[in-house]
């Protein structure tokens, strides 16, 4: 009976995992396919070249510059604030951790009107750092709270043994700390870093002509009236390629239900 | 109340038998243990038991009926834990409850049942607390009440004493048992504390890598331990290399040690006479001034313990005895010349 | 114990980061708050003067921003049971059952995390459009009528169906993690009380893993509230979510006013009912102490 079930869940999960990328395999490959067939009538590698010619170069190249940026930035901000609150006991405590959470309460579009006012005053619409700062909004709480945790989990007598020997707070940060909270910064880098990637929003209000990062490039075969499922799943198909291999890795490697626990405290 | 059979029954871990019971015969009423060192297999065997892992091979069967494949929840036994395993989320009464209502027991007829149990384990103004509120010692007790309360056939203790500390631990032990007799259900228990199986069994059955080595009643296994495993584990011990000389009645003989020594001993649990070791537990040794009569022996080292002296008197150019005496009697430094009287011994497997 | 330090000296560590949100963050939303009362524009310079006019616009119940609140809520709450009760039973299932061939299904859950929105809402969009496979499949086992729209529909079935995809193994995730916390000699002692395996589930491993996976719910639903790009692939042209139907009154229509109280009502609905399910939670907790 057990075995029957655990066959039917897995078989479940599979479908319904990889349909979804499957169909836009298909339509990624196809160069005529008619609406009401089943089936592609054509496979070629049309759609490929219509957004290599479109610019997916550049979009790869935005999106994959920006993203470690936004990575870096978040992180340098986060370690300082992640140190104080982590090794030590503030009174304040719970409410700085409550406020790191309030950029991802609060929905984009709120803070995306404003910033587009400010921007447009300041001439930043289009300008690629200004993006990278727009995507460290949502990307520093991530890593600012994997980062927390991994300060946490250290034995606050280790910074006392490091400055009895003679270490300044710098030093202690630089030469013991941030070895030791690297699984921290391991894993929020990997959400700050998705979440740069994914960033589509606010890079759309505000990154136009210029910052055409894949989100927003897909999105030009797929917002407005009329979806290019050809081209749009040739884009995807770059990126859910590299996916796959990541997801498969990490599951061999990392044990990815602790990198997920440092999102969320007990 | 309940007899349990045990067939056969092995467990393999990896390609090595974790346990292999052969055959065990455990009496209704009777108090159980499985006394023996971590790895030796007794949890496993407890486990097995209780239907939380399944056995490879063999059989349970729990007053004449084969359970060997039904799971935990219709064997009608219960299991009292080390760790307690208290549902935190429920306060002391919904705990002890929680057999009873798994057993669609009506309402009123649990509050009786509870407030029975309450009074039986002397817990009775803790019912409405949190599991968290309460001490280690209470939490044991709530622990046993629950257990008890579903009237099971069968109670198994997974080392329920381990967590508590030493004090409490002989406080609860003595309590255990008068519960034990009380209620009158078959208990089986795993330990490693030879205290605790020496006061609390009716038998004991000591196991090594994954067999029962011996089985016997508390003062059986204690004076006459099959082999040197069960000896040291059970007590205090000296071994003595030798000869069996000749025998001397239906139940002792002569032993010559190595060093020549001639001492008389039981032949134990030991049928044939080729037995190269004689067992000498501490307190039954008994030293006097060397000017009586007796084996001559010369203190080799000598501590200071309190109330008591441990000594070690060499007897022989092999043979060194250790044994203790009230610190009043104090035979003099190392190297001062005792005599040594061994009241018992017993001849032990080789 | 970890060393006492006063706030102000703190404060000096947390500088880097409150600049950062202060300018990119908190200036943005005080000026769309200002523009709310057209105290501010965020559009062409125009002078500044108090008015409630947009906020009586939103309150209007004839008008569509209420609905349009409600839309947004009431269809992320139910993409967010959805996923509760579908990730529950995944969790039990990763945690107690061990089969050949775990690690390849362990992993290919996952794989909706490491796939952008927009291409996971777009797959949907494919599978979900009339004509596409599930639809296709759907009206020929008569499960739903031919006729029906699962995209760009008014009840935001599109929408829920790609939000469950896409989140479902996060709160896997989440859930595991919070099940691994739970001592396993609780579920033996229960099985040894006479409780099957499933008793034992719904009556010590479910109010066990309760503030876990609650504390996680919120974060998925809220996030499913204020988003963006699904409602954008999958969402009709009525009901909106909240976020488009601001988008398009800033980037379309150019009202600034309207939008902004939008965007004021929006952000504080999304951080009451963090406030509120976070009360609530404690005191679930607390009842339990």
């Amino acid at each position: 009976m057990k075995r029957v079930s655990t066959l039917i869940v897995s078989i479940a999960i599979v479908l319904i995992i990889f349909f979804p990328v499957f169909v836009i395999f298909e339509w990624a490959f196809s160069t005529i396919w008619y609406g009401t067939s089943l089936f592609p009538t054509q496979l070629g590698f049309r759609s490929f070249i219509q957004v290599i010619q479109g610019g997916l170069g550049k979009s790869l190249i935005l999106s994959f510059t920006i993203a470690p940026l936004v990575v870096l930035f978040s992180a340098i901000i986060s370690i300082p604030a992640a140190y104080i609150i982590g090794t030590k006991d503030i009174k304040s405590k719970k409410l700085i951790e409550n406020l790191f959470l309030i950029p991802l309460i609060v929905p984009p579009i709120v803070s995306g009107i404003g910033i587009l006012s400010i921007y447009t005053q300041l001439g930043l619409i289009g300008n690629y750092m200004a993006i990278v700062l727009v995507h460290m909004i949502g990307a520093t709480p991530y890593m600012f709270r994997s980062v927390e945790a991994s300060f946490e989990s250290i034995d606050p007598s280790i910074e006392e043994a490091a400055r009895v020997l003679g270490a300044t707070r710098l030093r202690t940060i630089l030469r013991i700390y941030l070895p030791l909270v690297t699984p921290g910064l391991l894993s929020g880098s990997v959400f700050a870093f998705s979440w740069s990637l994914n960033e589509f929003l606010l890079t759309l209000l505000l990154g136009l002509p210029n910052i055409v990062t894949l989100p927003v490039f897909l999105y030009r075969y797929v917002g407005g009236y009329y979806i290019s499922p050809g081209p749009a799943s040739a884009i995807s198909v770059f990126l859910i390629v590299p996916s796959l291999f990541i997801v498969y890795l990490m599951e061999k490697y990392i044990k990815s239900e602790y990198v997920a626990g440092a999102g969320i405290k007990g | 109340m309940a007899t349990i059979s045990i067939q056969n029954l092995k467990k393999y871990y990896r390609k090595v038998l974790a346990s292999n019971i052969e055959a065990l015969e455990i009496k209704d009423g009777e108090f159980f243990t499985l006394l023996g060192p971590s790895g030796c297999g007794k949890t496993t065997t407890l486990r097995m038991i209780s239907g939380l892992i399944s056995p490879d091979e063999g059989k349970i069967i729990i007053d004449g009926k084969d359970i060997t494949k039904f799971p935990p929840e219709r064997r009608n036994l219960t299991m009292v834990f080390q760790n307690f395993a208290l549902f935190p989320h429920m306060n002391v009464f919904d705990n002890i409850a929680f057999g009873l209502r798994m057993r669609r027991m009506p309402e009123r007829e649990i509050q009786i049942r509870v407030k029975e149990m309450l009074r039986m384990l002397r817990i009775e103004d803790l019912a409405d607390r949190r599991i968290e509120q309460i001490s280690g010692g209470q939490q044991q007790r709530v622990g046993v009440a629950r257990a008890i309360a579903p009237h099971p056939s069968v109670v198994l203790f997974d080392e329920p004493l381990s967590n508590l500390d030493a004090k409490l631990r002989e406080e609860v032990r003595y309590e255990l048992k008068e519960l034990q007799r009380k209620v009158n259900i078959t208990a089986v228990y795993v330990t490693h504390d030879q205290a605790e199986a020496m006061t609390l069994s009716d038998r004991i059955a000591i196991m090594q890598t994954g067999i029962i080595v011996q089985i016997g009643d508390p003062k059986e296994v204690y004076l006459t331990p099959v082999n040197a495993f069960v000896a040291s584990f059970i007590g205090g011990t000296n071994f003595i290399e030798g000869k069996i000389e000749k025998e001397i009645s239906q139940d002792k003989v002569l032993f010559r040690s190595i060093d020549g020594i001639l001492i008389e001993a039981r032949k134990g649990k030991v049928n044939n006479l080729d037995s190269t070791v004689l067992l000498i537990r501490p307190e039954a040794i008994e030293l006097r001034r060397s000017n009586e009569n007796g084996i001559k022996g010369t203190v080799e080292s000598k501590m200071y313990l309190g109330g008591n002296i441990e000594y070690k008197i060499r007897i022989g150019q092999n043979s060194i005895l250790r044994t203790f005496s009230p610190s009043i009697n104090d035979f003099g430094d190392v190297g001062s010349h005792v005599t040594v009287i061994i009241k018992d011994a017993a001849i032990i497997k080789s | 114990m970890k060393p006492k330090v006063k706030f102000s000296v703190a404060l000096l560590y947390l500088l880097p980061v409150v600049i950062f949100y202060s300018f990119i963050f908190v200036l943005p939303l005080i000026l769309v708050f200002l523009q709310s009362f057209d105290l501010y524009s965020l559009g062409a310079m125009k002078p500044p003067q108090f008015t409630l006019k947009y906020y009586l616009e939103f309150f209007d119940l004839k008008g569509p921003y209420l609905e349009s609140l409600w839309f947004s809520f009431w269809n992320s709450a139910l993409a967010t049971i959805i996923i509760s009760v579908i990730s529950f039973f995944l969790a039990i299932f990763f945690y107690f059952i061990n089969f050949k061939g775990k690690s390849f299904i362990s992993a290919t859950y996952k794989i909706p995390l490491f796939i952008p929105y927009l291409i996971s809402a777009f797959a949907w969009w494919n599978l979900l459009s009339p004509g596409g496979y599930v639809q296709r499949l759907l009206s020929v086992t008569g499960i739903v009528n031919p006729n029906t729209l699962l995209v760009n529909d008014p009840n935001g079935i599109g929408i829920i169906v790609a939000n469950v995809w896409m989140n479902f193994p996060y709160m896997v995730l989440l859930l595991v993690g919070t099940l691994k916390m739970i001592d396993p000699t609780l579920i033996e002692a229960s099985r040894t009380l006479g409780s099957t395996f499933w008793k034992s589930v719904f009556k010590i491993v479910l109010p066990l893993s309760m503030p876990g996976f609650l504390a996680g719910s919120i974060l998925s639903f809220i996030g499913m509230f204020g988003a963006f790009s699904v409602a954008f692939i999958l969402g009709a042209s009525w009901p909106q979510y909240m976020s488009i139907s601001i988008y398009n009154d800033v980037t379309q229509f150019s009202l600034y006013g309207i939008a902004s109280v939008q965007s004021v009502v929006y952000m504080i609905s999304a951080i009451l009912i963090t406030y509120f399910y976070t009360k609530i939670i404690s005191k679930i907790q607390g009842e339990r102490k």
